[in-house]
């Protein structure tokens, strides 16, 4: 039997190995951190880039679309990297992705990189909302919260931290793993986005990770890592 | 020849101190009037800087701008130059009021804007500078119109730059000054290294005249150096590994104790922090009398030390590489190193330190901080008595240093493609520059590649419409002018007492550091117990800490290759024991480790080659003692678990000392039978190809493109107080390598990284060589019980390599399913 997982479900959601989690009840989609041009705001500020991770970030966000045909897309938060990410051909990329598209409703739980990047909802097609956003007992955010803070009863989604594992094994190997990070109330998502970068976190007891390879995950939990 | 006759004002200078001027003086002095360039060998102490100082002084007539400058590697050399050249200037005009006063000024990061904006406004005749601040002077937009009428330039301690990428710095900025001034005078200074002639060429650029290739000036001082080890006064209980050293605490302080001053030299600045904290703990008695000194301290506690040391107040200071240079005049009774100094140079520089008196003997005394250091020391001792010493090249051709040089001059004032690399041709590190690299530099700072097509709306540098090359953009500028210069060290962080009220300084350290600590972790900074408060815009606030234990015991602290001059040494050392000759006390000291290896394996000698095996909870490991230096030993870990790897995949540890490398497998391997076939030579590719497959299957290009990322102007450092618009294009070196390797994977930076990798760090040349040697000797394979004393080293060795060609998937399915039958064993109730 293999100890890898190509699905993890979790209080009536379906965690994805493609960063994403799908609410099969009500056909939603959440991903979080894409950070779409972010290759071009280092272009536009005199930083060497090559272009194609924009493209990339659609096409997978597309398979997503194509398979689950979700009716509502969620991001949560930092879908666009700052305010030079805007540039004609990215605007041009994201309409002709937004239209084929068209049927999804989408919407920003808007994050920090958003908030610099500026407003553009009717440009985009996006309805953008700021976080706590409720959807039933889900509750929708950029920022995780403590712990401490979670609402009995809810169960929050959120991005910002980009979250890394590492697992280790024998021979004194190792790995990072962008990660999924289960507490008690929360669910904090991998970055969906390439050229993001990832923060290490250290598991505490009553956490959960979903380390995710190759369209696989791979669960750890405190004693175990 | 005519005899040469100095100047009246210096003739009376040195009646005055009842001195002679030495020789070598007489001859640089000469030299210089000559109009000739030249290189100056000679050590610290001997009275070079007079020597160049007034040789520019009678050679040249000061103009109303810059006349003489003055490149020192390190910045707290420049003040103590500039001290000494000034008193000396002043004097002379007072011993002859005809001849022109020169004023001396010093430019360095510590130096304010304010002293900045005068010195622009009146020059001094004489800067003093470091090679980062020469830099930032020519991305100047007037730095032809400042710089162009320079007399002189002396480098100092040209044998600390030679061998990196600073040294090539100065190469480019070398080559610009002298074609604005073709009889610009250049002179280097270099302690002793095996290769001068060649040092000298570098520094001179092959741009002159024929035979103007400059003067080699000898101080040829006959130095006693004597070489000492500290024995531990119980050799049974010595350890077989480590780094510190502490266990020789008390004969140390003994040490200290009988000289009047001492100087400790140690080899990272975590473990100078701990030794000084041992030393004050062992002795209440010395508070301030003693110090520590190491390069992350705030300036003014380093110049405290250094006045300190000069006035004789202080009775030892712990010190790492920042007191290895200048600080001249300095007198110092005894120096201890404590571990390998892995060089004979650097050994024989550090010496220098102490009785700088000319005819009195240099002494030092090295202290072992394990068994195999005692038969290193034996090994230096014999190296240095038969006059061996290692030589240095400038790095080749290094892309990175050439992208920051083109916006460099981009800024300065622009300039024309072809021009400009006639001049960079002149270096010896881009001399015939392939037109492949020189195009991939002007498109990287033009458009970011190849095709413009991968790299949208970028531009850092382009022509203007007279086809002169320039940077317009001023934030860009701003950014390119704070992170000029090639010292790759982490962005750093600065450490002070606060944030309420906010407190002193204590210095900076990597910002890597930090981040792994959480508020209340404690660490051993500039002397004291200090613990985290909290974080905030790249100042870490500390408080003092109560207790005596750090929770978190190491920070920073970069590692040298032992030389292989000195690894050739040891295997000689080992040979005699495996003889049983025990003669110097070092090996008789070492005796009882050497006869437990001896009883559980076997030596290493000339014609043998010694491979271990052994199986452990941890896998399957291999031990192999080629003696052939760290660089090498890890190109052959490579290798070797790449070879083994194309028979059966698997994932390998590699862990690699100066002495041998470790190769340990995650799967089962019979590594007694493979050895052999692993080690033999292969037909059909070259070992330059099979070394490159292997360096894929690791991470080293990526680990190398770091510094490259970091000098070619990728990674930004982050500074304190920083508007947060500038974190938005912060990524790290592995991101871009990822999205390079992924959508341009022939930039020139990655071809860069890997040949770096392959000629610098792994040495292929003398890999190769290496490989033949192994093949040659015989080998003794030893299948040990329980490890051997030179395995040991290596299986405690954290800081490892992975070799893999399991995909990422198998990998973690591995992992993970080790995991599951963990977690099933810990279930069964016993």
């Amino acid at each position: 039997m293999s100890a890898l997982l190509t699905s993890y479900l979790h209080d009536g959601l379906v965690l994805l190995p493609h960063y994403a989690i799908w609410e099969p009840q009500s056909r939603t989609l959440y991903v979080a951190d894409v950070h779409l041009g972010k290759a071009a705001t280092f272009r536009a500020l005199n930083q060497p880039v090559p272009g194609g991770t924009t493209a990339e970030n659609l096409a997978r966000l597309t398979k997503l679309l194509t398979q689950l045909a979700p009716r509502t897309l969620i991001f949560l938060g930092d879908l666009f990297h700052a305010p030079q990410a805007f540039t004609p051909d990215l605007m041009a990329q994201f309409a002709a992705w937004r239209g084929m598209h068209a049927s999804v409703s989408m919407i920003l739980v808007r994050g920090n990189h958003d908030i610099r990047a500026g407003k553009r909802s009717a440009e985009l097609n996006i309805e953008q909302v700021d976080e706590p956003f409720y959807i039933g007992r889900l509750i929708a955010r950029h920022h995780p919260l403590e712990t401490r803070d979670h609402l009995a009863g809810h169960l929050i989604l959120a991005g910002h931290v980009h979250p890394v594992i590492k697992i280790e094994g024998k021979g004194r190997d190792s790995l990072r793993l962008p990660c999924f990070l289960i507490s008690p109330g929360q669910i904090i998502l991998p970055a969906f986005g390439e050229f993001t970068g990832g923060a290490p976190v250290k598991l505490e007891r009553n956490q959960i990770a979903l380390g995710v390879v190759n369209e696989h995950m791979v669960k750890l939990t405190a004693g175990r890592v | 020849m005519k005899a040469f006759e100095p100047h009246q004002a210096i003739s009376r200078w040195f009646a005055e101190k009842s001195w002679q001027p030495l020789p070598f003086q007489t001859q640089v002095w000469r030299a210089m009037r000559n109009a000739e360039s030249g290189l100056l060998h000679a050590t610290t102490g001997a009275g070079k800087t007079l020597a160049v100082g007034f040789g520019a002084w009678q050679a040249l007539t000061p103009n109303s701008g810059l006349t003489l400058l003055w490149i020192t590697p390190m910045r707290a050399l420049a003040a103590d130059t500039a001290l000494a050249l000034s008193e000396a200037f002043t004097r002379l005009h007072e011993l002859d009021p005809t001849a022109p006063l020169w004023t001396t000024g010093v430019r360095s990061g510590d130096t304010s804007p304010k002293d900045r904006a005068a010195q622009s406004r009146h020059p001094p005749n004489l800067l003093i500078t470091t090679p980062e601040s020469l830099s930032l002077m020519l991305s100047q937009p007037d730095a032809h119109q400042r710089l162009g009428r320079l007399g002189a330039i002396v480098v100092d301690e040209w044998h600390e730059l030679l061998g990196n990428k600073r040294g090539v710095q100065v190469q480019l900025a070398l080559a610009r000054l002298r074609r604005w001034n073709p009889k610009l005078l250049v002179w280097g200074m270099s302690a002793t290294i095996g290769n001068l002639a060649e040092a000298k060429r570098v520094l001179l650029g092959s741009g002159h005249q024929p035979g103007q290739d400059g003067t080699l000036v000898s101080a040829q001082l006959k130095k006693i150096i004597v070489v000492d080890t500290l024995i531990p006064q119980v050799v049974e209980r010595f350890p077989w590994a480590g780094h510190l050293g502490l266990s020789m605490l008390p004969q140390v302080i003994a040490e200290i104790d009988e000289s009047a001053n001492s100087l400790i030299f140690t080899n990272t600045r975590a473990q100078s922090e701990i030794w000084y904290h041992n030393l004050l703990k062992a002795r209440p008695d010395w508070a301030g009398m003693i110090a520590v000194h190491h390069g992350s301290l705030a300036n003014e506690s380093r110049q405290w030390v250094e006045q300190g040391l000069k006035s004789g107040a202080l009775k030892a200071v712990v010190c790492t590489s920042s007191l290895d240079l200048g600080v001249d005049f300095l007198p110092v009774e005894r120096v201890l190193q404590i571990g390998s100094p892995k060089g004979i140079a650097r050994l024989l520089q550090r010496a220098g330190r102490s009785g700088h008196a000319p005819g009195r003997a240099s002494r030092i005394t090295l202290v072992p901080s394990h068994s195999l250091e005692l038969v290193e020391s034996a090994a230096l001792q014999m190296a240095i008595s038969r006059g061996e010493i290692e030589g240095k090249s400038s790095p080749k051709a290094p892309l990175d240093v050439l992208v920051q040089h083109l916006v460099t001059i981009g800024l300065g004032g622009g300039f024309e493609p072809d021009d400009l690399r006639a001049e960079i041709s002149n270096t010896a590190a881009y001399q015939g520059i392939s037109d492949a690299d020189w195009q991939f530099c002007l498109d990287f700072v033009r458009q970011g590649g190849a095709t413009l097509r991968a790299y949208p709306d970028f531009r850092r540098c382009a022509p203007d419409k007279s086809g002169i090359w320039r940077v317009t953009n001023r934030a860009l500028a701003t950014r390119h002018r704070q992170n000029i210069g090639t010292i790759t060290s982490d962005s750093s962080m600065m450490v002070q007492f606060g944030p309420a009220p906010p407190g002193a300084k204590l210095g900076s350290v990597e910002e890597s550091f930090i981040a792994r600590l959480k508020p209340g972790d404690r660490f051993w900074f500039a002397g004291r117990l200090v613990s985290l408060v909290q974080v905030r815009d790249m100042t870490a606030y500390v408080r003092k800490a109560k207790g005596s234990q750090a929770s978190v015991p190491r920070w920073g602290g970069g590692r040298m290759p032992l030389s292989t001059t000195l690894a050739n040494a040891m295997v000689e050392q080992l040979a005699l024991a495996a003889d049983g000759v025990y003669q110097t006390p070092e090996l008789r000291a070492a005796q009882p480790m050497l006869e437990l290896q001896l009883q559980r394996s076997a030596l290493p000698t000339p014609s043998t080659l010694l491979v271990e095996t052994l199986t452990s909870r941890e896998g399957w490991h291999v031990f192999v003692y080629p003696f052939a230096g760290r660089n090498v030993h890890l190109g052959l870990a490579s290798l070797l678990s790449w070879r083994a790897a194309q028979t059966t995949s698997g994932t390998f540890s590699l862990a690699i000392n100066d002495y041998g490398f470790e190769i340990l497998s995650a799967s089962e391997r019979n590594w007694g039978d493979e050895i052999r076939g692993l080690v033999a030579p292969r037909s059909g590719q070259t070992l330059g190809e099979q070394v490159r497959l292997s360096v894929n299957a690791t991470e080293l290009a990526r680990r190398r493109f770091r510094d490259i990322a970091r000098i070619s102007g990728l990674v930004q450092s982050s500074y304190a107080g920083e508007r947060k618009s500038a974190r938005q294009i912060q990524a790290s070196s592995g991101l871009y390598y990822d999205v390079f390797a992924k959508y341009d994977p022939d930039n020139g930076l990655l071809v860069q990284a890997q040949n770096e990798l392959l000629h610098e760090e792994l040495d292929i040349d003398l890999m190769d060589a290496t490989l033949r040697d192994m093949n040659e000797k015989h080998m003794v394979l030893k299948a040990l019980a329980r490890c051997s004393p030179l395995a040991f080293p290596l299986m405690v060795e954290r800081l490892r390599e992975k070799l893999t060609n399991e995909s990422l998937h198998e990998r973690v399915e591995r992992m993970a399913a080790a995991l599951e039958k963990d977690e099933l064993q810990k279930d069964i109730p016993i």
